[in-house]
C-alpha cells in the first residue's frame, strides 16, 4: 500500500513539474540576447577560419574545429528567432516573422553555402578555400543580413 | 538591270546602316547596364521586400518626414517612363524634375547624380528601356502635413542658396563615390531641413545609421586595402560580421560589380 501510495506522490509531483516547464514563459530580451550571443560566436569562428586561411595565425589544426562549431551552430540558426523574440532590444527585421517562409528559404541558402565552402575546403587549395570563403560569408551570413537585419553602426 | 543593281545597293547600305546602329545600340545598353548598377537604381525602384516586378517601384522608403514610393521605370508607356524623350531623362537626373514639371523630393539623389555627363545618363536610359515593360501605377507618398509640391519648391531654392554643392573633383574615384555611387546622400549628415552637410561630408549619419567612411581614424583611414575590397566585393566588416539592410543591397547590387579598376579607384579616392 505504501508503495503504491508513493509512486501516486512520485506522478503527481512529475506531471506538475512538467506541466510547470511547458507553462514556462522567457523572457523575450533574454531570447534576443542569446540569439545575439550565438550571432557572435558565429562571427568569431568565421573570422577565425579567415586569418587561419590566410596563413596569419599558426593555428591550421584548429580549423577543424572552428568549421564543427559554425557547421553546428548554422545548422540551428532557425530556431533563434521564436514568435514573441521581436520584441525588444533587437537587431532583426520584422521580416523575419513577416515572411517566415522566405526567412526559411534564406536559412537554408547558408546552410547550402557552407556546404559548398567545405567541399572546397577539403581539396586542400588554400587559395580556392579562401575565395570560397569569401562566397560563402557573401552567400550566407551577408544574404541573410541584407534581408533580415537592421543596420546598426556597422 | 541598272534598276536592279541601285535597289540591291541601296538594300546593302540599308541593311549596314542598321546593322551599325544595332551595334551602336547594345553597346550603350550594356554600357548603361554597368552604370544602372554603379548608380544602384534597382534597389530602390524594386520592391524586395514583396517581391515586386524589376524596375517597377512602389518600394517603401520610411524617413522622418514619411513614407516615399519609388517610381516605376520601366519602359511602359502608361505608368512607367516609356514615353520620356532623352531630354526628360536628362533633366530628371540633374534637376529632379519629371517631364509634366512637377518636382522631385530629394529621396531622389538627383542633388548627386547633377554631376553624371550626358551620355552615361543616356546609356542608363538605353539599358532601362531594354527591360521589359511593367505596368504598374505610382503609389503615392504618404508624408507629414508640412510637405507639398509649395514647400518642396521652397527647398529646392533654399538648398540651391545655403548648401554646399555635392563634391565631385573629376577623379575616377569621385564619379563613382560621390555621382554614380551617391554615397554622400547616406553617409553624409544633414541639417534640420535635411539638406547635406557637406562640410561634414562622408562622416556618417546616426539617424540612418550609416557610419563614417571619411579617411580620418574615425571612418576608414586606419582600413587596410583587402579590408575595404572586401567590403566592397563581400559585404565583410574587418571584424568577421557582415554589413546589413540597405548596405547589404548596395554590396550586392552595385560595389561587387565594379570593375578591378573602379574598386582601385574608389579605395584610392575614399583613403585620400
Amino acid at each position: 500500500m505504501k508503495n503504491i501510495i508513493s509512486l501516486f506522490i512520485g506522478l503527481i509531483l512529475i506531471t506538475a513539474i512538467n506541466l510547470h516547464a511547458q507553462a514556462k514563459e522567457y523572457e523575450a530580451q533574454d531570447l534576443i540576447d542569446y540569439r545575439e550571443e550565438v550571432m557572435e560566436a558565429m562571427k568569431g569562428h568565421n573570422k577565425a577560419i579567415k586569418v587561419i586561411l590566410e596563413g596569419k595565425v599558426p593555428y591550421a589544426d584548429h580549423l577543424d574545429m572552428h568549421m564543427t562549431s559554425l557547421e553546428a551552430l548554422l545548422g540551428r540558426v532557425g530556431e533563434l528567432f521564436p514568435e514573441g523574440s521581436d520584441f525588444g532590444e533587437t537587431e532583426a527585421k520584422d521580416a523575419v516573422w513577416d515572411n517566415p517562409e522566405k526567412f526559411r528559404q534564406t536559412v537554408e541558402k547558408a546552410q547550402n553555402a557552407f556546404q559548398t565552402f567545405k567541399s572546397v575546403l577539403a581539396k586542400g587549395d588554400n587559395r580556392a578555400s579562401l575565395d570560397a570563403y569569401k562566397k560563402f560569408g557573401k552567400d550566407s551570413c551577408g544574404n541573410c543580413h541584407k534581408s533580415f537585419r537592421k543596420k546598426d553602426d556597422d | 538591270m541598272i534598276y536592279r543593281i541601285v535597289l540591291m545597293l541601296y538594300a546593302f547600305i540599308s541593311m549596314a546602316a542598321s546593322a551599325d546602329e544595332s551595334a551602336v545600340n547594345r553597346a550603350a545598353i550594356e554600357q548603361g547596364r554597368y552604370l544602372f548598377h554603379a548608380a544602384n537604381c534597382y534597389a530602390c525602384h524594386t520592391d524586395v521586400d514583396n517581391d515586386g516586378a524589376p524596375l517597377a517601384g512602389g518600394r517603401a522608403l520610411e524617413s522622418d518626414f514619411g513614407i516615399f514610393y519609388s517610381p516605376n521605370i520601366t519602359p511602359d508607356k502608361d505608368t512607367g517612363i516609356g514615353n520620356w524623350s532623352d531630354e526628360d531623362f536628362i533633366r530628371a537626373l540633374t534637376q529632379g524634375i519629371a517631364p509634366d514639371g512637377h518636382h522631385y523630393y530629394p529621396t531622389f539623389p538627383y542633388l548627386s547624380y547633377r554631376n553624371m555627363n550626358s551620355e552615361d545618363i543616356l546609356a542608363i536610359k538605353a539599358y532601362l528601356f531594354s527591360q521589359p515593360a511593367v505596368s504598374q501605377k505610382n503609389r503615392p507618398h504618404q508624408l507629414e502635413w508640412y510637405l507639398s509640391a509649395f514647400t518642396l519648391r521652397i527647398w529646392k531654392i533654399l538648398n540651391d542658396l545655403v548648401a554646399m554643392p555635392v563634391t565631385y573633383d573629376g577623379s575616377r574615384g569621385s564619379y563613382l563615390v560621390d555621382v554614380l555611387g551617391h554615397c554622400n546622400e547616406c553617409h553624409t549628415p544633414r541639417n534640420m531641413l535635411g539638406m547635406l552637410k557637406m562640410q561634414n561630408r562622408l562622416q556618417g549619419n546616426e539617424d540612418l545609421s550609416a557610419p563614417d567612411i571619411s579617411a580620418s581614424e574615425n571612418g576608414i583611414g586606419g582600413w587596410r586595402k583587402q579590408e575595404l575590397t572586401d567590403l566592397f566585393r563581400y559585404g565583410e566588416l574587418p571584424d568577421g560580421d557582415y554589413v546589413a539592410d540597405h548596405m547589404g543591397e548596395v554590396v550586392d547590387n552595385s560595389t561587387s560589380k565594379w570593375t578591378g579598376a573602379d574598386l582601385e579607384a574608389v579605395i584610392e579616392y575614399l583613403q585620400r
